[in-house]
């Protein structure tokens, strides 16, 4: 029962933050591009937010007659939990020993693979050419991405030894950064991690000059809401992997000042997502799926390499 | 019981594969199926089973299906029926031949072989499957990564432009 309610609270903090990324984003955009962002619900505009999500509830829960309903209703739903599913394995103070530990890693890039159905499925349902042009553009941009966020990662797995991510947090601890030798590692999964989540220069699948919004065009309401949350929550879980897996973590409960740095690191990386958002355009979408498949995979493949002759060399 | 409720998912997920109407719902039902299976292997504790059936067929191979079928026709308004008489009368004698085989095996070894990964003494992690696929299983490996690669050059010749 007690595990229960702490995850409860872990769920709703999560979606809580998910919310009030969308405040920090529009001030911080606001601030950089020297015009004011929301600034009138509460103190410096703080609750903001909360009016979004009242209205966004308030609104009328309207599907298509012309849709195909049920996965209408469904998409969202899928696009939502995957996302919530992959914040298990992150090692955290309410479960720090659970089976799944032993595939960790592997577990987030399963959910990302689902997570692709509820963009798939929203742009067939919703029966609308923008929709079904987006969905099919967002679909391939991320199955291509995907494999590049696994395929980023297996030098680290195969330095540490290991899938699982405390382990992963402890082998930093104790040896050294995974920045430092798996920098091709990290920009790759930085950039993956932007395409998954189709932030701004890899949003041609939501691009509003040419799809009017992509996938969710015929979503209104709270349903478009999940959308919407899903997104600000995956990049929450994308700044923790990072900092998880390339700037050594969080380890354990000791020590409040740890926290602070750790809480920190993620801060730093969110904030880096909607500078990226800010300062570049956005490139063409073939430009995109080439770069992906010229520059990253061959990268990717060597520091691979390189990673497996160095580990062997040092062993033998 | 969680072993249970998976499997009758399962089993009905994927007899809506093949009376759905609607091609879409069949593949989306086909993949509930799939996880459910992949639900049966988290249970039984091969959590990299598990995993590796939800990002390979699930998270690959199924959503290729789903972007062919989204490309090439647009089933929202057509209602394809994939049974008739014809089909239903061969299929459905396959279907049954194949149950009598499995309810005879069944019937001869029992049904108590459900806990033979919990009792095996190797840890489900992906270090042991690993050391297998390249020491056992080496040519199986060797071969199907030529098969792959064979695709992979016809689907390029395929693709080339005119």
């Amino acid at each position: 029962m007690n595990n229960i309610i702490k995850h409860i609270i872990f769920i709703v903090v999560i979606f809580i933050s998910g919310a009030f990324m969308s405040f920090i984003e529009r001030r911080a955009l606001g601030l950089w591009q020297d015009r004011y962002g929301p600034n009138r619900v509460g103190l410096f505009g703080i609750f903001q937010f909360i009016a979004d999500v009242i209205k966004i509830i308030f609104k009328e829960d309207w599907i298509p007659p012309f849709s195909d309903n049920k996965l209408f209703v469904f998409s969202p739903i899928i696009s939502l939990i995957t996302i919530i599913l992959s914040f298990i394995i992150l090692p955290n103070a309410i479960n720090n020993e659970t089976d799944l530990n032993n595939v960790g890693i592997l577990f987030v890039i399963a959910m990302a693979g689902i997570n692709v159905y509820s963009i798939l499925f929203a742009g067939y349902s919703s029966c609308n050419k923008y929709a079904l042009i987006g969905a099919i553009r967002a679909s391939a941009q991320s199955i291509s991405y995907e494999v590049f966020i696994g395929l980023s990662l297996m030098g680290i797995v195969s330095i540490s030894g290991s899938l699982n991510l405390i382990n992963i947090i402890d082998y930093q601890n104790t040896h050294f950064w995974f920045l430092i030798t798996q920098t091709i590692g990290f920009i790759t999964f930085l950039i993956s991690g932007i395409c998954v989540t189709h932030r701004h220069p890899f949003d041609q699948p939501e691009a509003e000059q040419e799809l009017a919004d992509g996938y969710h065009i015929e979503y209104s309401g709270m349903k478009w809401g999940m959308f919407f949350i899903s997104e600000y929550v995956n990049i929450i879980l994308i700044s923790i992997l990072i900092v998880n897996l390339f700037f050594c973590g969080y380890k354990s409960c000791s020590g409040l000042h740890l926290l602070i740095l750790f809480i920190t690191k993620i801060l730093v990386f969110i904030v880096l997502f909607i500078i990226i958002r800010a300062s570049i355009p956005r490139p063409k979408y073939y430009q995109v799926m080439s770069f992906c498949w010229k520059y990253c995979l061959p990268l990717n493949l060597i520091n691979l390499l390189l990673t497996g002759i160095i580990i062997l060399c040092y062993n033998t | 019981m969680l072993f249970y409720i998976s499997a009758i998912i399962a089993i009905v997920s994927t007899l809506n594969v093949i009376i759905s109407n609607n091609i879409i719902h069949a593949l989306l039902h086909f993949i509930i199926s799939l996880i459910s299976i992949s639900m049966i292997f988290f249970f039984i504790g091969a959590n990299y089973a598990g995993v590796l059936e939800i990002i390979i067929y699930a998270g690959a191979i199924m959503v290729l299906f789903v972007f062919v079928v989204m490309m090439l026709l647009n089933p929202i308004k057509k209602k394809l029926s994939f049974i008739n008489l014809k089909n239903w009368i061969s299929t459905s004698s396959l279907t049954i031949t194949l149950l009598g085989l499995l309810l005879i095996t069944i019937l001869k070894y029992g049904l108590n072989n459900r806990n033979i990964l919990v009792g095996s003494t190797i840890p489900h992690t992906p270090h042991p499957f690993s050391v297998l696929l390249f020491t056992t299983y080496l040519i199986t490996v060797e071969i199907s990564a030529i098969i792959l690669l064979t695709a992979l050059i016809i689907a390029s010749y395929l693709g080339r432009k005119q």
